[in-house]
């Protein structure tokens, strides 16, 4: 079946009840139909109705790497801050929501673990490399008269 | 950058992973930590940094907006060509001597 020209998609959203275990998935697709297309059709999240009622909203938080970001960006030069302290961030947080967003929690806590020590062992040979460069620069440099 | 011979030094090996999977492609850090064991996370923006003063390696922002906004993609330079011909090179003669000088 062709499209007509001026048909746009939509975007539905569904939530399917799963009575006997409290729990509801929701499923969107892009369609000009409200019917659901099976080939478009994208989990989204699947929720446990007891566990919404229970648990409190929770606040909006920062992305990962936000403190550091501010740290290095008050502390560090910014050719370093945006070469080296801000890309190992943007690291991080594609890796995180890489997991997030395929429902692996365990594996998203775990790139965070990973990330932060990962950028700790940045911001160490990022000192001590500065640190050997200014030394063998001022060692090797001749003394001008 | 403008290098002088006398100051031209091969690769470190680090280096050369970085530039062997340059050498056709332009690539981020993390791209590159996927595709090659040598590379960790902690490690490869300090790296690259160096290279970029060296002259080794360039990059420029890709994304400028979104998430994303401020990532750099990484590409080898003329120079970082040298090298790696002149490192790749070097071991071919390293190995030849190894060999007792049969190829």
């Amino acid at each position: 079946m062709s499209k007509d020209k001026n048909e746009k998609d939509i975007l539905h959203l569904r939530a399917v009840e799963l009575e006997t275990s409290g729990r509801a998935v929701f499923y969107s697709w892009a369609s000009t139909r409200k019917e659901p297309d099976i080939s478009k059709l994208v989990k989204l999240i699947e929720v446990k109705w007891s566990e919404v009622a229970r648990k409190p909203a929770k606040a909006i938080t920062s992305p990962p790497g936000s403190l550091v970001l501010k740290v290095t960006d008050f502390l560090c030069t910014k050719k370093v801050y945006e070469r080296v302290f801000l890309q190992a961030v943007l690291d991080m947080r594609e890796e995180y929501n890489e997991a997030l967003f395929s429902g692996r929690k365990e594996k998203a806590r775990w790139v965070l673990i990973r990330s932060y020590l990962s950028l700790a062992w940045t911001v160490a040979l990022q000192v001590f490399t500065g640190i050997l460069d200014k030394i063998i620069k001022t060692l090797w440099t001749k003394p001008t008269r | 950058v403008i290098v002088k011979e006398k100051d031209f030094k091969l690769p470190s090996p680090t280096e050369v992973a970085v530039l062997e999977l340059l050498a056709g492609k332009e690539m981020y850090g993390l791209q590159m930590v996927k595709a090659s064991d040598r590379l960790t996370r902690g490690s490869i923006y300090v790296i690259l940094n160096r290279m970029e003063d060296k002259g080794l390696v360039t990059s420029r922002v890709a994304e400028t907006t979104g998430p994303n906004a401020g990532r750099r993609v990484y590409s080898i330079t003329g120079l970082g060509q040298r090298a790696y011909a002149a490192w790749q090179q070097a071991q071919a003669a390293y190995g030849l001597a190894w060999n007792g000088g049969v190829a």
